[in-house]
């Protein structure tokens, strides 16, 4: 016996088509393969979709075994029992044709009303198929069953899944929006073709006898198939692109292995041979580099959606530090204005002081912001790390108390106190930057006196202050037991950090998240400043705070810089 | 006299304007909250409402939407006055229909009487 497996079958059985087999094997076996690769990949998401088209699928290579047996057998048994049943799996697959697309559609299940009838329905043709309602009797001469009157019902259900998807087809079609209307004129037509060509071709067979047309029908399979799992990916998250090329190899492999079945001589067979190990090696390749692109892709959508995410922060923080710029600027050239216009010589000399003095007061307020705007973009511009610069023996106590002398102005007009506390242990001078340290015990005390209103403001706050006593900064060192740290505490009797903005306290540009509802004097920087600084020093800061009765900042320097350690640098710039 | 309701929050800002209006002869009402700027806006009809937008803890545009729906005062020109210039901000002031979108930075108080004038001269 030669090898060829057509030749092989042709002789036990009635003459069949060389196409028969090529329209019925390979495209159930990438039929099959298409889908079960779509359900692999999307196991872990559990899509219907792709179970139901496993069904499918399932039940199309199944449906063309049975059918190769009723074309190549002379078995009458076989043919019998095969031709028994193939209408069964034909109905099978169009009512899953129908789920799919209300599922796929819907994005969900069909309701339990819904599965009852259509499966009564198909259970009343199941209970029929062994009895003479479905094969009246076996065709000698033309090795053919002669089929009864169940196939009228068979007619009926097919056309009644057709008709019903056409109809639910083009509702779904009338009832979409622009954007989705592309997307499911093309799975109509999809879903029709596919039903068309499998179960289409076999009716008209089945009515005109001329059971040659079913081969062509079966070519469209597996397209049909590609096309659906096309769609089902292309409107979820999953790569089509590399599902296609993997499909596309795994396709012309089947494809051209297939050959093996017809061709007769061995030049062919080495030609073919060849063909498939270059397919194979080529498609590899293909896949693997589709596979790079897809991960890099993918990083770049991840580092995409970051960006924007920072672009919205920064163009929020624009807004509200724009805000911030514009505010001082409208009341130094209003008042200029006025003075220009001869405004000034109208009013008592009292109210032109109170004028003058808010062209100071907002002057400064707009230094503040310029160096607070200045000092982020600098430290955000390279790793602030004291490390890589010059450092300053700095004396902590000198430097506090030097600060907060020269806040005495300032919180003498607010009416609170603002006091250093006698140092709990011998506090030895630190390395740092003291230009940079400066800065975060300026925003520390900065802050504690913002948020920390005295009985001068408003009446409510006297009546608060007289409860809880009145308005308290104290800030302290401590040294404990000789370690190599050092301790220095910010502690207010203010109005306390409400929990929900605690964790985001030392973010960039983390006020400008609420900006619209919040009006504050400072840049939302402050806090962000002092992290950098602190933790460029090796240090950390953190806090404590109760709402309305007060928060204590701390900051924990070492004593010898150490600058940030290479695990946190290296954190921080992922 | 023409009669101004002013929203506003910051009392530097405030001081400015109430004299800079004295001194034209418009007669100023000062309203630092929503709550304060619906009643007075009812109970004193001004000409005019000069509304900024970060108020306190309160959104300026919410106030001036509750303005627009009410029917008594809806029809009362409505400058939005503010050194906020968010593009959704601005087109949310453009849906409620105010009347102008002023950045507080750009104008002089000479220049701001002077609009106050000119859209109460067009009603």
């Amino acid at each position: 016996m030669s090898y060829n497996l057509v030749s092989n079958i042709s002789s036990y059985c009635v003459s069949v088509p060389v196409l028969t087999y090529f329209s019925h094997i390979p495209t159930a076996i990438v039929a099959l393969l298409l889908s079960s690769f779509v359900y692999y990949k999307t196991r872990k998401d559990n899509i219907l979709t792709s179970k139901i088209l496993l069904f499918i699928s399932m039940s199309f290579a199944l449906w063309t075994t049975l059918d190769l047996i009723i074309w190549t057998s002379n078995d009458s048994r076989q043919i019998m029992f095969a031709w028994s049943i193939v209408n069964l799996i034909e109905i099978l697959s169009s009512s899953a044709t129908l789920y799919f697309s209300y599922v796929f559609l819907e994005k969900k299940d069909v309701p339990l009303k819904y599965k009852i009838i259509g499966g009564s329905l198909i259970t009343l043709f199941a209970i029929f198929i062994p009895t003479t309602i479905n094969l009246i009797s076996f065709n000698v001469p033309s090795c053919e069953s002669e089929e009864g009157i169940l196939k009228y019902y068979f007619y009926f259900l097919e056309i009644l899944n057709f008709l019903l998807l056409i109809f639910y087809l083009i509702k779904k079609i009338i009832q979409s929006d622009k954007k989705n209307r592309r997307m499911k004129i093309l799975f109509s037509i999809g879903v029709i073709c596919f039903l068309l060509s499998f179960s289409g071709s076999n009716i008209i067979g089945s009515i005109t006898k001329n059971w040659e047309i079913l081969q062509y029908g079966l070519f469209g399979m597996p397209f049909f198939m590609a096309f659906l799992i096309y769609l089902i990916v292309e409107y979820r998250v999953f790569n089509i692109k590399l599902l296609a090329a993997q499909a596309l190899v795994i396709s012309i492999i089947v494809l051209i292995s297939s050959q093996f079945f017809f061709i007769q001589t061995n030049t062919n067979r080495i030609i073919t041979g060849a063909t498939l190990l270059l397919a194979a090696t080529f498609g590899f390749w293909l896949v693997k580099s589709v596979k790079k692109e897809y991960k890099q892709k993918e990083q770049l959508e991840i580092a995409n959606v970051e960006l924007k995410k920072l672009d919205k922060a920064k163009s929020d923080f624009i807004n509200i530090a724009s805000h911030q710029l514009r505010t001082p600027i409208t009341v130094i050239q209003g008042v200029a204005s006025m003075m220009l216009d001869g405004d000034m010589d109208k009013m008592p000399a009292k109210e032109r002081q109170e004028f003058y003095l808010a062209v100071y007061d907002k002057s400064r307020k707009l230094q503040t912001i310029i160096h607070d705007i200045l000092n982020a973009t600098e430290l955000e511009g390279k790793e602030y790390n004291v490390m890589d610069m010059k450092v300053d023996t700095i004396d902590l106590q000198k430097l506090i108390s030097r600060i907060i002398q020269d806040f005495q102005v300032e919180t003498k007009k607010r009416d609170l106190d603002l006091i250093l506390l006698p140092a709990k242990g011998d506090i030895p001078k630190i390395s740092g930057q003291e230009k940079y340290l400066e800065e975060v015990f300026i925003n520390l005390i900065n802050n504690a006196i913002k948020y920390t209103p005295s009985g001068k403001m408003t009446n409510d706050i006297r009546i608060i202050r007289k409860k809880r006593g009145r308005a308290r900064i104290e800030v302290s060192i401590e040294n404990s037991n000789n370690s190599k740290e050092v301790l220095i505490k910010v502690k207010d009797n203010g109005i306390g950090i409400p929990p929900e903005t605690a964790p985001n306290l030392f973010k960039r540009f983390s006020r400008a998240e609420n900006a619209v509802n919040m009006y504050t004097d400072g840049t939302g920087l402050g806090l962000y400043i002092v992290k950098e600084i602190v933790e460029g020093h090796g240090g950390k800061v953190w806090f404590e705070s109760e709402l309305n009765k007060g928060t204590t900042f701390f900051v924990n320097l070492p004593i010898e810089t150490k600058g940030l350690d290479i695990k946190k640098r290296i954190l921080r710039k992922d | 006299m023409i009669k101004v309701l002013l929203m506003e929050d910051d009392p530097i800002q405030i001081m400015i304007l109430e004299a800079k209006m004295k001194i034209e002869g418009i007669f100023c009402i000062v309203a630092s909250n929503g709550k304060e700027a619906l009643s007075l806006a009812i109970s004193e009809k001004p000409d005019i409402i000069l509304s900024d937008i970060l108020l306190g803890s309160e959104n300026g545009l919410d106030i001036v939407e509750k303005i627009k729906k009410n029917e008594k005062i809806k029809d009362i020109p409505i400058i939005i006055f503010t050194n906020y210039a968010d593009k959704r901000a601005v087109a949310r002031a453009k849906e409620l229909k105010v009347t102008e979108y002023i950045i507080k930075s750009g104008v002089t108080p000479k220049k701001i009487i002077e609009k106050i004038k000119e859209n109460i001269k067009e009603n």
